[in-house]
């Protein structure tokens, strides 16, 4: 049983998480698909009805609301199964480097979020910029959306994993 | 942690992608290790001391610090 084990761990080709960063030479869109459709699911979801449609949203029923929230994070969640069993497959220094880049990732966004939300509440954006432009509805500087934290969390672990993946070259 | 990964590659004439596929590892791993820029975890060491039939502290050594 053991040895069958192994020889099934062996012959799982190992996974590269270099093929999930766009730009680098190694992007598969194959592997990126695999692993990250569920994180693009969440994203449509979240920017049709939080960025393109929200004065739509708001008029609907509140079952539908929160069918669409709750989409939203089942997507997320499906998305993490995904990934958990990408980085189990991962080799030892490579899921090094992607566990510290998702902890950077996490981490820097939380604070941008923090931020960007205290400034946004104090009228800072407004007051520099004016109010934003958008073809579809009257929206705010907020970011309190999921399709925004995919982005923000997605560019910091493409940050991140480039910084330490460096410390190992 | 200094090792000999590279000098034994060498000997045997493998490439690092020959010795990561044997361990099952990448070949990013090999080189982080014969760089010394990463210390492999015990199983690991314990594969590759297998591999080239001798004890692990034959192949690493503990920085005395």
């Amino acid at each position: 049983m053991t040895r069958m084990l192994y020889t099934i761990a062996m012959n799982t080709k190992l996974s590269v998480p270099d093929e999930l960063i766009m730009f680098d030479r190694q992007f598969s869109w194959r592997t990126a698909w695999k692993v990250c459709r569920w994180w693009l699911a969440a994203f449509v979801i979240s920017a049709v009805f939080d960025l393109v449609l929200p004065d739509w949203k708001i008029h609907q029923p509140l079952r539908w609301r929160v069918t669409i929230v709750f989409a939203e994070f089942f997507a997320i969640v499906l998305f993490v199964f995904d990934a958990v069993k990408f980085i189990r497959r991962m080799d030892e220094l490579q899921r090094r480097i992607t566990i510290a880049a998702f902890f950077f990732s996490v981490s820097a966004s939380f604070f941008v979020f923090v931020l960007w939300l205290r400034l946004e509440r104090e009228g800072f954006f407004n007051a520099v910029f004016g109010p934003p432009f958008s073809p579809f509805s009257t929206t705010t500087w907020g970011i309190a959306s999921v399709a925004h934290a995919c982005v923000v969390l997605g560019g910091f672990y493409g940050l991140g994993f480039l910084i330490f993946k460096r410390r190992y070259k | 942690m200094k090792n000999k990964l590279r000098e034994l590659r060498t000997t045997k004439e493998w490439s690092q992608s020959d010795l990561a596929d044997k361990l099952g590892v990448s070949r990013q791993t090999i080189n982080a290790i014969e760089t010394e820029k990463y210390d492999p975890s015990l199983p690991l060491a314990f594969k590759t001391a297998r591999l080239f039939k001798m004890k692990i502290e034959e192949i690493f050594e503990a920085d005395k610090d």
